[in-house]
């Protein structure tokens, strides 16, 4: 029902209301009266101009009864005259007749422009209506003549309220008076911005355009304005500012160096030149050339006071060019690299590390992360923030030299251990020597010298030469201090070659130690000195548990097992006490069960075979004794060469 | 020196005790040579040893304790005692059990020779006294 809406529709909502059907009942009764006058009256006179009337009474109603009473006035008139002149046409009777239709007939042209001008009018105050802007008319006196929707809307008082008063008190009006004055004069408007109160109290930013009304003499009679209101807009630019207060505020700051760089051509200069194939970075770092060309064209248009002092620069304009920082030395090429390919691949974020140079000539260590702020298009506004990790690498570099020399001191300290025993192992054989030379001499020069027994005491002299340089071959690694290096070990002969080393003490303390070996894969890449140093401590460790045993036989057996396809576990058992208390504490430091031990050996190995990738265990066995091993990986994992050691102390 | 004599070699140490053997048997002396104490006392040669040259330290009976059970068993026969960690104590205890000498190792063949001689007691020798320091 709402949706259809014809002329006819509208013709038929006129007509069911009161104002259309009294309209129409008085106009029926008009013309019929008319009617009756014009042709039954012998009054002389143009009676069918009255049908005027009646189409201006019909006129409200409608273009359709406007035309339509229009024509059936002409008809009535026509039938009068016709029942009242028929017979005699021409004369004054005929001249009556014409006025009569031309009245009707101007009559319905006017009603129909009006209505068209009505019309008009109506949709424009029907648009001024529809505004959401305010549109207030006012006149000399401030009063307020007309008040439309929209300020209803926007200062809450309805038509009712506000038509009638004064403008600037009904809204407190903030207004720059002698600025509008001026240019009502000049021009007779004016715009600009003025605050105004709303009913309830709030105050309002309005941008206004004010426009001077002017009678037909030209006076000015009041002024006309639309304001639209700019509070939200102010406030979220007001809002916006903050935010970059905050942002400028944070920024400027900050503890860590925060540098903005503008990119842009530098990424193009990198988006250009790569066809299909490898991936960016190695494209890019094979192509040096474009490398140095896209990190000239860095440009840095803003720095913290950190970045200042990280760079060692005194003013932002002496970074402006980023290649100051960034490209000068040969090993910030991969980091840049790097940069690159990620920026060019769509990340909004990459974190690298490098090596800097300052203004000054330091070289630092940095950690750079690069972050793409949104409000920035293709790059040319990339937030870089730099954390200086000089110190805390130069600390590692001390913690890691500090592990070698404390591994060191372990291994001398075993060596102190060993020296009786390696002493021993070298005396014999030199002793030996001594013998099987001077016999040798005098086999030789007896009245009947016995050649064989000669040859004989020469090989002994060989033989025992060997034995001796093979124990210093043995103990020769434990006594140097080097860095740790990797190396292709073969476990089996490691072990046997610690359980040679060992093999007067063992004499001494009345063991055998049995190797027994199973599943290894192949060799393991890991230190040779420093797990020969962890084995011979735990075989030491196992030989000094047992000596004190006297009612059962001092075994001790090492077990050399492949773990799956990427580890080996070497295992110490012996027959002794077994351990106190948690197994596992016999790793810690200063933890020892001898009078004059230190307690470091076992806390030293756990660093060594943990910096190694591997993991030190203990547990008591089912029967007598002590198991205490070590897993190691067949290949050292990246992260753990050597690069998080444990600090033990 | 009186050849045929028998010096028996005790050291669990195999080159020192093959060298050493070597040596005496160039002289012209017959030498057997034991790995262990227990072992030479559980052989037959313990009845007909001259002398008796071993090694302080060893698993097992140790030089002392060979002595001290020759001496139980009531066999006299001379011993040399030798080691290559020579401590106060033990060479005092060698000296109150009554051995003939103590010597270091690594021990000079020639200067054993000589103890061996002096202890045989060969007329022939009249250098000094057997070492015993």
């Amino acid at each position: 029902m709402a949706a259809s809406s014809g002329p006819k529709q509208d013709s038929f909502k006129v007509i069911s209301s009161r104002k259309g059907q009294l309209a129409l009942a008085a106009a029926v009764v008009a013309s019929t009266l008319i009617f009756l006058a014009d042709a039954l009256s012998p009054i002389d006179g143009a009676v069918a101009v009255l049908y005027t009337g009646v189409v201006l009474m019909l006129a409200p109603l409608g273009r359709r009864f406007v035309i339509g009473s229009g024509c059936i006035a002409a008809v009535l008139t026509t039938i009068a005259f016709l029942a009242g002149h028929a017979a005699d046409p021409l004369g004054g009777a005929l001249l009556r007749y014409i006025v009569s239709l031309v009245a009707i007939a101007i009559t319905v042209l006017l009603s129909l422009r009006d209505r068209s001008a009505r019309t008009t009018l109506a949709e424009q105050a029907r648009i001024l209506e529809l505004s959401h802007d305010t549109v207030v008319v006012r006149d000399r006196s401030d009063i307020i003549r007309y008040w439309n929707a929209g300020a209803e809307r926007l200062y809450g008082w309805t038509r009712g309220e506000a038509v009638g008063k004064r403008c600037s008190d009904l809204l407190e009006s903030l207004v720059p008076d002698e600025e509008i004055d001026a240019s009502l004069a000049h021009n007779g408007t004016w715009s600009g911005e003025i605050t105004r109160t709303r009913r309830d109290g709030t105050r309002l930013i309005l941008a206004s355009r004010w426009l001077e009304r002017r009678d037909p003499d030209g006076q000015p009679v009041g002024i006309i304005e639309t304001s639209a209101d700019l509070t939200e807009s102010r406030r979220a630019l007001a809002e916006r500012r903050s935010s970059e207060q905050r942002y400028s505020t944070i920024f400027n700051s900050a503890g860590f160096a925060a540098l903005e760089c503008d990119l842009s051509k530098a990424m193009r200069l990198i988006l250009e030149g790569k066809g299909p194939g490898p991936d960016r970075k190695s494209w890019l770092l094979s192509n040096p050339q474009v490398l140095r060309a896209a990190a000239n064209e860095i440009r840095i248009y803003n720095a913290n006071n950190a970045a200042l002092a990280m760079f060692d620069a005194d003013t932002v304009a002496n970074l402006t060019d980023g290649n100051v920082i960034l490209g000068r030395l040969p090993d910030s090429e991969p980091a840049l690299a790097y940069i690159f390919a990620s920026l060019a691949a769509g990340l909004s974020l990459a974190e690298i590390e490098t090596r800097c140079a300052t203004l000054h000539g330091r070289i630092i260590d940095a950690v750079l992360r690069v972050s793409v702020l949104p409000d920035g298009q293709d790059w040319s506004r990339v937030l870089l923030m730099a954390f200086d990790v000089t110190e805390r690498n130069e600390a590692r570099a001390k913690i890691e030299q500090n592990s070698v020399e404390l591994a060191h001191a372990g291994r001398v300290a075993l060596l102190g251990q060993l020296a009786g025993s390696i002493v021993h192992e070298v005396n014999q054989p030199l002793a030996a020597i001594i013998n099987y030379g001077k016999s040798g001499k005098r086999w030789l020069t007896r009245p009947d010298p016995n050649l064989p027994e000669v040859a004989d005491c020469l090989d002994k002299i060989v033989s025992n030469g060997n034995r001796a340089a093979e124990v210093v071959g043995r103990v020769r690694g434990l006594a140097k201090k080097t860095a740790p290096q990797a190396s292709s070990v073969d476990m089996g002969a490691l072990v046997h070659d610690a359980v040679a080393l060992l093999a007067r003490e063992a004499r001494a303390a009345a063991a055998t130690i049995r190797v027994e070996e199973a599943n290894i894969r192949g060799p393991i890449i890991c230190d040779r000195v420093q797990v020969q140093q962890v084995i011979v401590n735990l075989l030491m460790n196992a030989l000094h548990a047992t000596r004190a045993i006297a009612d059962r036989p001092h075994e001790i057996r090492v077990k050399i097992d492949g773990i799956g396809e990427d580890f080996i576990k070497v295992a110490v058992e012996d027959s002794g006490t077994g351990i106190e208390g948690n197994p596992d504490r016999i790793f810690e430091p200063f933890f020892t069960t001898k009078s004059d031990g230190m307690g470091l050996g076992l806390s030293i190995c756990r660093t060594i075979i943990e910096g190694q990738g591997g993991r030190v265990s203990a547990s008591n066995n089912d029967g007598w004794g002590a198991t205490v091993g070590f897993t190691l990986p067949l290949n050292i994992p990246v992260e753990a060469r050597w690069s998080k050691p444990n600090i033990l102390i | 020196m009186p050849q045929g004599s028998t010096i028996c070699i005790v050291d669990d140490d195999d080159d020192v005790r093959e060298s050493i053997s070597s040596f005496f048997r160039s002289v012209g002396l017959r030498v057997e040579s034991f790995g262990a104490a227990e072992n030479f006392l559980e052989s037959s040669s313990v009845a007909n040893v001259d002398c008796v040259i071993t090694d302080l330290h060893m698993p097992g009976m140790d030089g002392l304790g060979l002595h001290r059970e020759l001496r139980r068993r009531g066999v006299g026969v001379p011993v040399i005692v030798m080691t290559a960690y020579s401590t106060p104590e033990a060479r005092a205890e060698a000296k109150s059990l009554g051995a003939a000498a103590f010597v270091d190792k690594p021990v000079d063949p020639e200067i054993l020779l000589h103890d061996v001689e002096a202890i045989l007691g060969d007329p022939s020798q009249s250098g000094p006294p057997p070492t015993f320091q």
